[in-house]
């Protein structure tokens, strides 16, 4: 009996390993060089986008900047990193970071309890 | 937004289908969706492991009934009565806290005891714990144990005044868990929302008991004590007290308990499918392919039939999202009853379809769980860290009872490609015991073992799909900002 739950586990064990082998990327994902600074233009009107994407998708270790420009005045939050930057009519708010934790995490407007959108971090 | 705007639909909500997108009641989740090709590999795996496991019965015959149980510890209950009723009145203690602070203190989530202990502790935190010790709710129970020290004080306070219709089953258990779901998903519950809804639960259940009794209240209608008695079936540890008796710990092999007993209701199948589809709503209900559903496919036909504004449109779809929610154990047992007939049909077996669902109804508890354990697990390592400065000032009026409130708990963010792993592993663990538990209980009730083989077709069938769907949402990307309000895209 123990020999057949050996050989359970191992089969599982082998059907799983030979189905993960069979179905993983040969290459890493198209990782793009640490050093890349990508840069992301958000334009907002009556606390909306308007324009820009509203999935910011970045690999780990990429340096960012996200600049935010708006009609009204408010507070931006970047979830999970805890980044804030005030917005308003006469100056666009910049955020200056490296994506050094993966994950999606919500880009919010403070007053306006709205979601402009995510940032996507993928591992490299 | 506050608990009461949440329940007022209106102004707040405008355009809400593009905000807050991956917010609930307890703080974000900040996990990607699976890559696809990890989807590919977790739902072929679920397959090909389903038939090793069938396999595995096929040439091991007996390993079904081998179920070993044997005595830890026997302990008698009226001599270690102290650490029982110590525990208990810690139970109580955290009640009234999570429900005083939540009343009475800062209304700020962030700053405030309630919404981290109740969300993080005790839902998510108490649930997994009970998985790995076994339904020791059921022994501090903060609820039962008010009414036990109302009823020492004034004898007969809790006499069952009414019988508890037999037809009523898990039916109001039922109702509380969907109210809860959807104060967590909907609600985005203050404090005092959470203050105001313990206090609410806490009068119902001190009223139904007083109503009905103790011992049917707390079995069939309250809550969490249903949620943790079937959780507690996965545990290696069983608590068994029997008047007279000494308090005895059995040791079993672990999710054996999901086999001691059918669900004695059909209610009590509703409320375990319910345990699936409501995790599968909430992943679902905020990703792109659902939110689409609506305001791409239903809202150019509802604003051709209806002339109303926008905003009218953004209440019906918070309607809609709420029916869907609702409806989803429904549509579960439709799918559940189909698969079950169809067994009832592969083995022509005499046992009506009701009987054959309640028969097989715990061995769906595994997929339930797991797939629960991988939506929020990543909430106890960004949360629960918060809790070293509140427990310091559970209020957040400015204590430091025990010098931590200025303590920096900053969250931990666990990497994409570690959830990612975890989350496909735990999903195949537990559809392997699943399938293992249905195909173990197909021989226990069906006497001939070419019978038990056919009748798991169906189950196996059905159980992969319920895994691949899981699955499958989490590789859905989330709408977020990305479903605009129609003219300012």
């Amino acid at each position: 009996m123990m020999l057949k739950r050996a050989a359970f586990v191992a089969v599982i064990a082998l059907a799983v390993w030979a189905l993960w082998v069979f179905f993983r990327p040969q290459a890493p994902a198209s990782a793009k060089p640490a050093a890349t600074e990508t840069v992301f233009e958000l334009v907002l009107a009556q606390g909306r986008l308007v324009s820009g994407p509203a999935v910011l998708r970045v690999h780990q270790g990429e340096k960012l900047t996200v600049r935010v420009s708006s009609d009204t005045a408010d507070e931006l939050h970047l979830h999970g990193y805890d980044l804030h930057a005030r917005v308003s009519p006469e100056a666009a708010a910049v955020l200056q970071f490296t994506a050094d934790r993966t994950g999606r995490f919500a880009l919010e407007l403070h007053k306006a309890h709205r979601e402009l959108g995510a940032l996507e971090v993928y591992p490299q | 937004m506050s608990f009461k705007q949440g329940r007022i639909v209106g102004a707040p909500l405008a355009a809400l289908f593009c905000s807050n997108a991956a917010a609930h009641s307890f703080g974000n989740i900040y996990t990607l969706p699976i890559p696809f090709w990890m989807y590919a590999f977790s739902a072929s795996a679920a397959l090909v492991l389903s038939f090793v496991v069938v396999g595995y019965f096929v040439s091991a015959k007996s390993a079904a009934r081998n179920f070993h149980t044997f005595d830890l510890v026997a302990f008698n209950a009226g001599a270690d009565r102290g650490a029982v009723t110590a525990l208990r009145a810690l139970s109580v203690f955290a009640l009234l806290l999570t429900m005083l602070s939540g009343l009475f203190g800062s209304a700020n989530p962030f700053t405030n005891f309630s919404v981290t202990f109740f969300w993080i502790f005790f839902v998510l935190g108490f649930t997994y714990l009970t998985a790995l010790v076994g339904d020791i709710y059921r022994a501090i129970n903060p609820w039962r144990a008010i009414c036990d020290w109302i009823e020492s004080a004034r004898p007969g306070t809790f006499r069952s005044r009414l019988s508890y219709p037999t037809w009523l089953g898990y039916y109001p258990a039922l109702a509380f868990y969907m109210a809860f779901i959807w104060l967590e998903l909907f609600s985005h519950a203050s404090p005092r929302g959470i203050g105001l809804v313990l206090l609410a639960y806490s009068a119902i259940n001190l009223g139904g008991a007083a109503a009905f009794g103790r011992e049917p209240w707390f079995k069939y209608a309250e809550l969490f004590g249903v949620l943790f008695r079937l959780i507690g079936k996965i545990a290696p540890f069983e608590y068994v007290a029997s008047p007279g008796q000494p308090v005895r710990i059995r040791l079993r092999q672990p999710f054996v308990g999901l086999l001691m007993e059918p669900a004695d209701q059909f209610s009590l199948l509703l409320l375990v499918l319910f345990m699936l589809s409501s995790t599968a709503f909430d992943g679902v209900h905020q990703t792109l392919p659902w939110v689409s559903v609506f305001w791409k496919q239903l809202y150019p036909l509802l604003t051709a039939l209806i002339d109303q504004p926008y905003l009218f449109f953004v209440d019906i779809y918070y309607y809609w999202q709420w029916a869907m929610l609702f409806l989803s154990p429904f549509f579960y047992l439709a799918i559940y009853l189909v698969f079950v007939w169809l067994m009832k049909v592969a083995t022509g077996s005499q046992r009506s379809v009701r009987d054959l669902a309640l028969q097989f109804t715990f061995a769906l508890i595994p997929i339930a769980f797991v797939y629960n354990v991988t939506h929020y697990f990543t909430l106890l390592f960004s949360q629960a860290p918060a809790v070293v400065p509140l427990i310091s000032d559970p209020f957040g009026i400015g204590w430091n009872l025990f010098g931590t409130a200025r303590v920096s708990s900053p969250p931990v963010i666990l990497p994409a490609d570690f959830v990612w792993h975890s989350q496909v592993a735990l999903i195949l663990f537990g559809h392997v015991v699943s399938v293992y538990l249905a195909h173990a209980q197909a021989l226990q009730l069906f006497p001939r073992e070419k019978q038990a083989v056919w009748s798991q077709l169906p189950m196996l069938t059905l159980m992969v799909l319920f895994t691949t769907v899981g699955l499958w949402i989490l590789s859905l990307p989330i709408a977020g900002g990305q479903v605009q309000a129609p003219g300012t895209s």
